[in-house]
């Protein structure tokens, strides 16, 4: 705007310089003699046309363009306040478009699309693997010995390190803490261009046994635990009770593999028999990745050819490729929702506009009979579509902004986790996507309120005026789009209704799912039992004991038991093969849980028959399982289960026998069935699966303060043992929703916004219509048609756009739904009562729409409607 | 318009440079460039003082003068100055010597005589 303010200065500035000229020619006149009035007149004439020479400066300015588009905007604004409704409704419905298409796209981009934050990470590169057998494709591990030689041998990498996640309890200064963090080898930060914000990293040397005692810190730890102090270089900290030397402090941008708190270096081992180390790379230059994947491969044959896995298979993908790749379905599936609902804003601002263009009809022959060139309308027709799209692109940014920001609060957050990697959906409002959604919105005014202006310079400017009012020429085309508009509006929204019917419907079914236990009142809490300090699996059964005794002595407390892995819910478990008694190896894999005694009365899971654990089924007593019902159901089918044996498939469990028949339990999830269980006494179970555990208690409710109960009972048996992710079964029943909720939220807010689009398109096209035939309606009610009968012909005429755009929307919604197939629980992606009763709400939505314009035409009274014309 | 137009650039062209000579003496406001010319001309050229302004304006913004509002030595208030620049000053050349080849072809059209002796 600043060359607004110059055009003023220049302006005031010419009006002083023209005065003071002016007036000293005056004085000149007046020495001369002249008396003051004749001299005055005198100055003008030597002066000349002074409005001419203030229009010939400003020409020499250059400013001419501004001052006609201020002219422009000055018009537009005119025009806008004289229908403020046409303006408002514009203005919401492109801004709604603009705002919800903006913050999807933006999530979409900062989380899919926006460069990793590492040194030229289009050729980073992870490793992967597919199982065919069971399905699994994901990130491939390898043993130490076969990554040294794979760092050794290959010609493919520029560099190559391998890592894996890790927790570690902190402890030594103030409450212990349980940390996520990740070794690796040295190479890690030379693969990813990553230089510590304090200190340095280590050293290949300090990846030796001996040397290794060494740690970065994540610049959130230094920040939580250390207040930032930079001193913390080359202090000491205790993980898992081990002195570790802190050698650097990590940038917070820096959150490789899954934000972790701390790095350690690797120290690689000759052990054959763990593959544990994932891998990722520095692809060279002119490498393609099946080259890369064919090199690795001969190398791993060389390796070992003897213990080759051929039911794995190694490949590399990019690491732009898996990044975020959880939330990819939701957001491409949120985005193409949204690019339909601006398509359905920009239809029914087309129809807007059209609506007005032919009502400006005369008004646009008028101006150009009275001189404006053609260009000069077009230009000022362009200048109100760019204000509208203008207010609406504001008040769609801050819509954006908003809806960006509880969006991404919604969508689920990938927690850190050991092993996994790591993604951030993150709401940035990205400009270039607000000036595409603006692009599309401007377009489609351009395109709609140029159609008057172009029309009347073809048509014969003196028939356009002529006509009265702005009717008839431009009408039957234009009428013709218009109803087409409509039909297409209708047609999208279905799709969008339908989609939002099925995941709503789909939703339902899920909140009705019985998981298998009682979720109410049932708190949570986990803890990790560090290896350096609990090396026998004694020490953690005395742990265990020991800590359930005191909660189950606590007031309130129904019922504890602890859990190794596998709690439902939570982060899946272990899952292998094992053997029944008397059978050949079974193709099945069962969910294998260490339980306390008390697990299952805290978890609420039934008990079928037989018996639960006891203090009885100790490390020396008979080794005893209790399975799942469908477990029993699917090798002892009309037998009973109880005292036959299984083998749970552990190195060093053998035989045991079932003493008791659970209900099944849906442990990872609502909409996943439930797997083939088997429990195992916690005492008798390898010592793995005692080292994490769960913590279930079931209390009486409103005990608010059971956690800081629990978490000193936990400190009073061991003080340096942290709790970490306490929470509660029911918040892990409603978060295991959250993305379907989500889904079904959004999809319900999009709908209910289309369909309210769509009526006011409908709305528009019928009122419009009965305006045009104001006439024709009262000549019919002068010859004696009912009021029912016109009724019933403009809400027909309505209803027939309606039924088409409805018939061509379900054809879509056919092949559409399929796409949301993998969100449905339950509910085919075809489902019938799906299709009709959302056909229904949109008709009805429809009709209603037209009712208002139908009950109008009925009120027209015949002799003003003649009268008028 | 076009009409206006093609006499205002025949005449622009000559105006601009008699400005740009006038100012060749030292700065001056409008009202002193137009009686300038006015005198140095005999009063032959009969402008009106107003058209001057577009002219003075098209140069400004062209970078050939700079304006600034100076107190009058005579008159005690301000008037809007206007004074050459190197730029201005190279333009003048470039307007003379043109103006000197259009005279001269002129010239030979109109006594050929006088160029054969």
């Amino acid at each position: 705007m600043r060359w607004w303010w110059q055009l003023k200065n220049d302006e005031t500035d010419l009006e002083r310089e023209l005065r003071s000229d002016l007036e000293l020619e005056e004085e000149e006149q007046r020495e001369k003699g002249l008396p003051p009035e004749e001299a005055r007149h005198a100055a003008r004439r030597a002066f000349g046309n002074e409005a001419l020479i203030k229009e010939q400066t400003r020409e020499a300015w250059g400013w001419v363009p501004f001052e006609r588009l201020l002219q422009d905007i000055r018009y537009s604004f005119r025009q806008l306040a004289r229908n403020p409704g046409f303006a408002a409704i514009t203005v919401f419905t492109l801004a709604l478009g603009i705002g919800s298409t903006t913050s999807i796209f933006s999530i979409f981009y900062a989380t899919l699309l926006r460069p990793l934050p590492f040194r030229d990470p289009g050729r980073l590169i992870i490793l992967y693997s597919s199982i065919p057998a069971v399905g699994y494709v994901g990130p491939g591990s390898l043993t130490d010995p076969d990554f040294a030689q794979w760092q050794q041998q290959n010609e493919v990498f520029d560099q190559v390190a391998a890592f894996r996640g890790k927790t570690s309890n902190l402890t030594g200064s103030g409450v212990p803490e349980r940390l996520v963090g990740a070794t690796a080898t040295a190479s890690l930060f030379s693969v990813l261009g990553a230089a510590p914000e304090l200190g340095r990293v280590f050293s290949a040397d300090e990846q030796s046994a001996g040397r290794e005692n060494v740690v970065l810190i994540s610049h959130k730890l230094w920040a939580r635990r250390f207040t930032s102090r930079p001193d913390i270089l080359g202090k000491t900290i205790q993980l898992d009770g081990t002195p570790l030397t802190v050698l650097g402090v990590m940038p917070p941008q820096f959150q490789f593999p899954d934000q972790p708190d701390f790095w350690t270096p690797m120290v690689l081992t000759s052990d054959r028999s763990n593959a544990m180390d994932q891998v990722i790379a520095r692809l060279r230059p002119n490498i393609s990745l099946a080259r890369a994947a064919e090199d690795v491969a001969i190398i791993q044959h060389r390796l070992a050819p003897e213990d080759r896995h051929d039911e794995i298979h190694l490949s590399f993908v990019f690491l732009k490729d898996i990044m975020g790749a959880t939330v990819r379905p939701t957001l491409n599936i949120l985005f193409a929702s949204v690019a339909a609902l601006l398509l359905i804003g920009c239809l029914n601002v087309a129809n807007l506009f059209l609506t007005r263009s032919i009502a400006r009809h005369h008004e646009i022959a008028m101006r150009r009979a009275l001189g404006a060139s053609r260009l000069r309308i077009i230009r000022q027709l362009l200048t109100e579509s760019i204000i509208f799209a203008g207010f609406a692109a504001l008040l769609g940014l801050a819509l954006a902004t908003v809806l960006g920001k509880t969006l991404a609060g919604l969508l689920p957050q990938s927690v850190p986790e050991p092993g996994s990697l790591y993604h951030a959906v993150v709401s940035q409002i990205d400009l270039r996507v607000l000036g595409f959604s603006l692009c599309v919105a401007l377009a489609t005014g351009v395109l709609f309120g140029l159609v008057p202006a172009l029309s009347v310079s073809k048509s014969n400017l003196s028939s356009s005026l002529k006509e009265s009012g702005g009717t008839h020429t431009v009408e039957a085309g234009s009428h013709r789009i218009r109803r087409s508009l409509i039909v297409c509006e209708f047609a999208l929204t279905l799709v969008l209704l339908f989609a939002a019917g099925l995941l709503l419907k789909s939703f339902l079914r899920l909140l009705q799912v019985n998981p298998g236990f009682d979720p109410h009142n049932v708190a949570i809490l986990n803890l990790e039992l560090p290896e350096t300090q609990y090396k026998e699996g004694a020490q953690m059964i005395a742990f265990h004991d020991a800590l359930l005794t005191r909660i189950v002595s606590l007031p309130g407390v129904r019922a504890a038991g602890t859990v190794g892995f596998g709690l439902p819910f939570g982060d899946g478990g272990v899952r292998g093969d094992f053997t029944v008694y008397g059978e050949p190896q079974p193709p099945d894999v069962a969910s294998k849980l260490a339980v306390s005694a008390g697990y299952f009365s805290a978890m609420g899971v039934p008990l079928v028959s037989g018996r639960w654990f006891n203090q009885q089924d100790s490390q020396q007593s008979q080794h005893v399982a209790i399975v799942s019902e469908s477990f029993a159901r699917r090798f002892w089918p009309g037998k009973d289960a109880l005292g036959q044996r299984i083998n749970p498939g552990f190195s060093g469990t053998g035989w045991c026998s079932i003493v008791g028949i659970a209900g099944d339990v849906k442990q990872s999830g609502l909409a996943s069935s439930a797997p083939l269980t088997i429990y195992l006494p916690y005492p008798q179970a390898p010592d793995f699966l005692k080292s994490f555990m769960t913590i279930a208690v079931r209390a009486d409710a409103n005990r608010l303060d059971l956690l800081h109960a629990l978490r000193s009972q936990v400190q009073s048996v061991d003080p340096d043992i942290p709790i970490f992710d306490a929470s509660s079964m029911e918040d892990l029943v409603t978060k295991s929703i959250s993305q379907p909720r989500l889904n079904t939220f959004l999809f319900v807010i999009f709908g209910a916004v289309a369909l309210v689009l769509a009526a006011v398109g409908i709305y528009g096209v019928i009122s419009y219509s009965v305006t045009q035939r104001q006439r024709e309606i009262g000549i019919r009610m002068a010859l004696g048609a009912e009021r029912r009968s016109v009724m019933l012909m403009v809400v027909r005429e309505g209803a027939r756009l309606a039924f088409i755009g409805i018939s061509a929307g379900l054809a879509a919604g056919f092949f559409v739904s399929r796409l949301i197939a993998v969100f449905l629980f339950e509910v085919t992606p075809n489902d019938p009562a799906t299709f009709a009763s959302v056909s229904i709400l949109l008709g009805a939505v429809a009709l209603a729409a037209c009712y208002l314009p139908a009950r109008r035409a009925s009120r027209i009274d015949p002799m003003s409607a003649l009268r008028s014309e | 318009m076009g009409k206006t137009q093609d006499r205002t650039a025949l005449l622009q062209g000559t105006l601009d440079m008699l400005i740009l000579r006038t100012l060749l003496y030292g700065p001056a406001h409008g009202h002193q460039i137009g009686k300038q010319i006015q005198r140095t001309t005999n009063e032959f050229l009969q402008m009106q003082h107003g058209s001057l302004y577009p002219a003075l304006h098209r140069l400004e913004r062209r970078g050939w003068v700079v304006s600034k509002w100076e107190m009058a030595p005579d008159r005690n208030r301000e008037f809007k100055y206007y004074r050459l620049t190197e730029k201005g000053k190279k333009q003048l050349v470039v307007e003379e010597s043109k103006w000197k080849r259009m005279a001269e072809a002129v010239a030979r059209v109109m006594w050929p005589s006088a160029e054969e002796s």
